[in-house]
């Protein structure tokens, strides 16, 4: 028979399967085998021509063959296309530690960040946001905070002059007045801004930022603006147990006054040059709004009673940062600002 | 205000440490600012007594000098003062001294042995120049250590003053204030009996020198007593030259410097005319129109009519509870002296010295308030303590103020306080300070004492009651408010606005709202905005009216400092004549990208502007922003553009004019953008959902050859206006110039998306839309389709 010449044992076929190292040559061995006209295939239809008994048993045994010939292609196709992909994926690695495409971050300036970190507490806790102007006349930035004109606590301010006789703010008090212009109490406020003093040196420039709180409420005590404050300071410094001081101070707008001191987040409390020695920090200003003020916002103060405070927020940003320069905030150089990405 | 704690006890005992004192200070509200020894480290310095002076053999302006310093020891010391006398005791420091810098031994002054060093104040550390050797008093104890002698360990407190404790501007004050806080036994001084009773607001003294206080000034002057004295002091002693010393004033003459040492002890000043140079008698009166003082601090200040002044018939010799005149004033030479005690208002002396450029220790109190009944007892405390003697004297009366009665509820003290304080301990703290109580209906009516100006209302003494109390010890609890809604605020859109720059690598900076004018004028020519009376400089001196300047300002300094790549933006307010308007500005200068190994560098331009600015934009999708041409005077006249929305300008962006570029000595040109936030800061629309096509989207490129005249934005602004329903979006993929368009043509290359709601678009209906465009379009420019 012209077909049997080629028959081979399968372990001849699984030698030949296992020297090819192409796809296409294992495609030609394929077809050589078991295509339309493969030995095999015609092995099989040379059959047809066996009387029935041996047509069985020489069946049987080609079906066997082309089973495992079938077997051992498809393991060797998986083979070497998994040996392709390796050295597909091989040739295709990068270096990983070269640097990304960096389209850069830039970043608020630090006295943002504690201005939206401040503004952000307390508008958690229902004080509504409220501004004002930063060229004030005279009447709100002073005189209705009880600021009388010649009072010796207008030398408190180095303030700037407009010449048509406005200012620039001295400080954020002045949103009070407006707010209360506006609104009745029961109320609770925050205005952050500029404001400005007429002092340049190492310690002061002539604009900074302040915010304002005020809380006009039936039951509102002072016991109730340390716990606000005390609570604020505290998640601000992220210490719990920082301690919080108030000391007797005084404010023209303000009846009982008090300063408010926090251990020294330097030196927690040790004494180093920042808190001078003395272990603690002036930070904020506050007290119950003086009766003078409540009247000329005509609020009926047997009903309402509240609280005012106000704080440098430069300040607590140099504390916060551990800032040692206060006018690096107004340079504004580039390798300050990038560190408080 | 320097509070030496050796006179501190002479108004109180007092067993506390001064740390302890100092802490109680603080927390009674007047601050402790400093606690320092009197004087600097120093030993083996003791008191000498000089017996012998002779000349130095070979150097003119040295001097030998014997010293006394103990029982039978003697030194030689060799010394060059010019005020070292035979019988004068002096410090003298003995072989092994250390002064602060310097240590003494035995040595030899050209051939002369010298064992030891008479001191000066300032070699001692003690005062910062001095004029020759420290001379003690004649009985002070020779041989003693000097330190011991002079209390020099003694500790001064510097306490900061608030401006409503005028009473605590004094020794006495404050040891007032700490008895009250129970840190002892207040001591008060004993004055010596009133000799006579106040006379009326016109008086004599002695024989018929008239004194009045004018009619209409008495209200200034509630009282004003006038001594006659003789025998002036020679010399102030060393106890209260110390004392004057640690307070830091400067002595200055014996008669002026017990004046000062009463004024500290007190909080009372006074004045001292020499009686001889007064013409005629004086009066307390209101200042005239033009009249001038020859003031003791050697200026002429012009006054107004609302100076109270005291005159003699020549005119002005005082500007009242401010500063004496020069003419009247006391010399070497003053035989007699015109002692003023007096009680000038507040009112009548706030503001007044700052108007003139002054600042005086009498001005400092009687802003504040001095106490009104205070002022012949201190002169007659003065007088008897330098033993002058008393010619004659009289009190005028004016109107004194009266002392409220101040209702205090006790309901109200927890009202404010947020805590009951025992009732019984009320009385007791607050008559400690001084006040009066009469109990009614459980409350109490308080009258205050003339000494305490800043207790007029109820809350005033609720105060007392707390700090008195220590603020220490009153409770704290977090507050309890009824819950309800805030008013929306742009507070998060502007976050948004914000965070948006700094994810596109820019940095926020913040500068001065203040500017030069020249550099403004060079950015807003015409424009006027405030300008400050009294700016720190001419750099800072007009209200900015854009923040451009303060940006490139800030980029020149970055640029200075081998920056090569800057982003920047400030949000803050510009001025105009009425107006203060919150406006966001940035600048962005350098390459496109950061220095990297993958792409190649290229420089900013327009579009990358124009990329950041939209995306701000983008915020509000759903708003419809045009780009103009605009001319502005700080941009590139070609490649500047205003913002438009809803036909209103809110922004301009483009390159900085290359006139300016010049001036800010940049080598490439900075891009610029300015936002008017206000006019954009208003809420945004929710978004409302449109149902999503199933359909396929198509694509169609259009390639149009356009005249170099028309912008490729009118175009666009077009083809929107022709209302297609299908064309979901028109993008520019391409613009090219060169020869395969007609000259003075550009090619723009246009892409379209079609889409339908409810079909597959055919070919044929996406065909027919594009030629309706296109002739929609071609009927109003002169676009041709390129083949």
């Amino acid at each position: 028979m012209e077909n049997a010449a080629p028959l081979a044992s399968v372990a001849e076929v699984a030698e030949a399967i296992s020297q090819i190292r192409q796809l296409a040559e294992l495609d030609q061995l394929r077809v050589q085998w078991l295509g339309k006209k493969g030995y095999l295939t015609q092995a099989l239809q040379a059959l047809a021509g066996l009387a029935p008994e041996q047509r069985r048993a020489r069946g049987a045994e080609l079906n066997q063959q082309k089973e495992a010939i079938q077997r051992l292609l498809d393991q060797r196709r998986q083979q070497l296309e998994e040996e392709l992909l390796a050295s597909r994926l091989a040739n295709e690695a990068i270096d990983v530690t070269l640097p990304g495409r960096d389209p850069g971050r830039g970043a608020l300036h630090p006295v943002r960040q504690t201005l939206d970190w401040i503004e952000g507490y307390f508008s958690a806790l229902g004080f509504e946001i409220a501004d004002g102007p930063e060229l004030e006349d005279d009447f709100h930035n002073f005189t209705a905070l009880n600021i009388p004109a010649d009072h010796p606590a207008r030398a408190m301010h180095d303030t700037f002059y407009l010449e048509d006789g406005r200012v620039l703010r001295t400080h954020t008090s002045p949103v009070q007045i407006r707010y209360l212009e506006q609104h009745q109490p029961p109320l609770r406020m925050i205005a952050t801004g500029r404001v400005y003093r007429r002092d340049s040196d190492l310690t002061h420039t002539p604009m900074f930022h302040q915010v304002e709180g005020l809380y006009l409420d039936e039951s509102a005590t002072f016991a109730d603006l340390r716990g606000l404050l005390a609570d604020f300071l505290q998640q601000f410094f992220a210490r719990s147990d920082l301690p919080v001081r108030f000391r007797p101070s005084y404010f023209p707008f303000t009846e009982p006054s008090a300063e408010v001191d926090v251990g020294c987040v330097i030196c927690n409390g040790k004494g180093c040059r920042v808190c001078k020695d003395t272990g603690w920090l002036e930070v904020l200003g506050c007290g119950m709004v003086h009766p003078a003020v409540l009247d000329m916002a005509r609020v009926d103060q047997e009903r309402f009673t509240g609280f005012a405070f106000g704080l440098g927020v430069e300040r607590l940003t140099m504390l916060r940062h551990g800032i040692t320069d206060l006018r690096l905030f107004f340079e504004n150089d580039l390798r300050f600002l990038r560190q408080f990405a | 205000m320097r509070v030496p704690l050796e006179w501190l006890q002479e108004f109180l005992e007092t067993d506390w440490s001064v740390a302890r004192l100092a802490d109680t200070l603080s927390m009674s509200g007047l601050e402790v600012e400093a606690v320092e020894p009197a004087a600097p480290d120093f030993s083996g310095v003791v008191v000498g007594e000089v017996r012998r002076v002779w000349g130095h053999p070979a150097a003119d302006k040295l001097r030998v000098a014997e010293v006394v310093i103990g029982a039978d020891a003697t030194r030689q010391i060799v010394c060059g003062a010019a005020n070292l006398r035979v019988g004068q005791k002096v410090a003298a420091a003995l072989a092994g001294a250390r002064l602060p810098g310097m240590e003494i031994s035995n040595a030899e002054l050209r051939g002369v042995a010298s064992q030891g060093m008479l001191c000066s104040a300032k070699e001692l550390g003690m005062e910062d120049g001095s004029a020759g050797i420290l001379e003690l008093d004649a009985d002070s104890p020779v041989g003693t250590d000097l330190r011991a002698y002079l209390k020099l360990d003694d500790p001064v407190l510097t306490l900061g003053i608030t401006p409503n404790r005028g009473d605590a501007l004094s020794i006495l004050g404050v040891a007032r204030d700490l008895a009250a806080r129970g840190a002892g036994r207040f001591l008060p001084p004993v004055f010596p009996q009133a000799p006579w009773s106040p006379a009326g607001a016109d008086a004599s003294l002695g024989n018929g020198f008239p004194l009045r206080i004018a009619a209409d000034a008495q209200e200034a002057c509630g009282t004003y007593s006038a001594l006659l004295l003789t025998h002036l002091p020679e010399r102030l002693p060393d106890l209260w030259r110390e004392r004057l010393r640690r307070t830091e004033q400067k002595c200055i003459s014996p008669l002026v410097d017990y004046l000062n040492v009463w004024m500290f002890a007190l909080g009372q000043p006074m004045h001292a005319f020499d009686a001889d140079t007064l013409q005629g008698g004086i009066e307390v009166r209101w200042a005239r129109a033009g009249e001038v003082l020859d003031a003791l601090d050697g200026r002429d200040l012009p006054l107004a009519p609302d100076m109270l002044v005291i005159a003699d018939q020549q005119g002005p010799v005082a500007l009242a509870g401010i500063i004496g005149g020069r003419r009247t004033a006391v010399s070497a030479q003053t035989q007699r002296v015109l002692l003023e005690a007096a009680y000038f208002s507040a009112a009548a002396v706030q503001g007044r010295a700052r108007r003139l450029g002054l600042h005086t220790e009498a001005a400092q109190r009687y802003e504040r308030g001095v106490d009104f009944r205070l002022a012949l007892p201190a002169a007659l405390a003065l007088q008897a303590s330098c033993a002058m003697r008393r010619e004659a004297g009289v009190t005028l009366s004016g109107s004194l103020p009266d002392l409220p009665q101040i209702l205090l509820r006790r309901q109200r003290i927890a009202r404010i306080l947020g805590y009951e304080l025992a009732a019984d301990t009320i009385p007791a703290r607050l008559q400690a300070l001084g006040c009066h109580l009469q109990e009614q209906d459980g409350d109490w009516r308080v009258s205050p004492p003339s000494h305490r100006y800043d207790l007029r209302i109820e809350a005033d003494l609720i105060e007392e009651l707390g700090r008195l109390s220590g603020y220490e010890n009153l409770p704290s609890r977090r507050p309890q408010a009824v819950l309800r809604p805030l008013a929306t605020t742009m507070a998060r859109l502007r976050q948004d606005l914000l965070k948006a720059l700094i994810a596109r690598d820019y940095h926020e900076i913040i500068t001065y709202s203040f500017v030069a004018e020249e550099l403004q004028a060079l950015f807003s020519p015409g424009v006027l905005t405030p300008r400050l009376q009294n700016p720190i400089s001419a750099d800072l001196a007009v209200m900015r009216a854009s923040l451009w300047p303060g940006l490139l300002q800030t980029l020149r300094f970055n640029a200075n400092r081998q920056q090569e790549r800057l982003r920047f933006f400030e949000f803050g307010r510009v001025f105009a004549d009425q107006k203060q308007q919150m406006q966001l500005a940035g600048v962005l200068w350098g390459p496109r990208l950061r220095e990297s190994w993958v792409d190649a560098p290229r420089d900013s331009d327009f579009y990358d502007l124009k990329g950041d600015v939209e995306a701000l934009l983008s915020l509000w999708p759903e708003r419809e922003f045009r780009f103009a041409r605009v001319e502005d005077p700080a941009l590139h006249p070609g490649q500047s553009a205003q913002i438009l929305w809803q036909d209103r300008c809110v922004g301009r962006l483009g390159a900085l004019h290359p006139r300016l570029l010049e001036h800010f000595g940049l080598g490439s040109a900075p891009w610029l953008f300015s936002l008017d936030v206000e006019l954009l800061l208003t809420p945004k629309s929710v978004p409302l959902f449109r149902p999503l096509s199933p359909f396929p989207l198509v694509q169609r490129d259009l390639a149009l050859a356009v005249p170099e005249a028309l912008e490729a934005g009118r175009i666009l602004e077009i083809l929107a206006a022709a209302g297609s329903q299908l064309v979901q979006e028109i993008r520019i993929f391409d613009r090219y110039r060169g020869d395969k368009v007609p000259t003075g043509h550009y090619g723009l290359g246009l892409r379209l998306l079609f889409q339908a709601q409810t079909s597959t678009l055919l070919e044929a209906q996406v065909q027919e839309e594009v030629e309706r465009l296109l002739q929609f379009l071609q009927a109003q420019v002169p676009v041709a389709l390129r083949v």
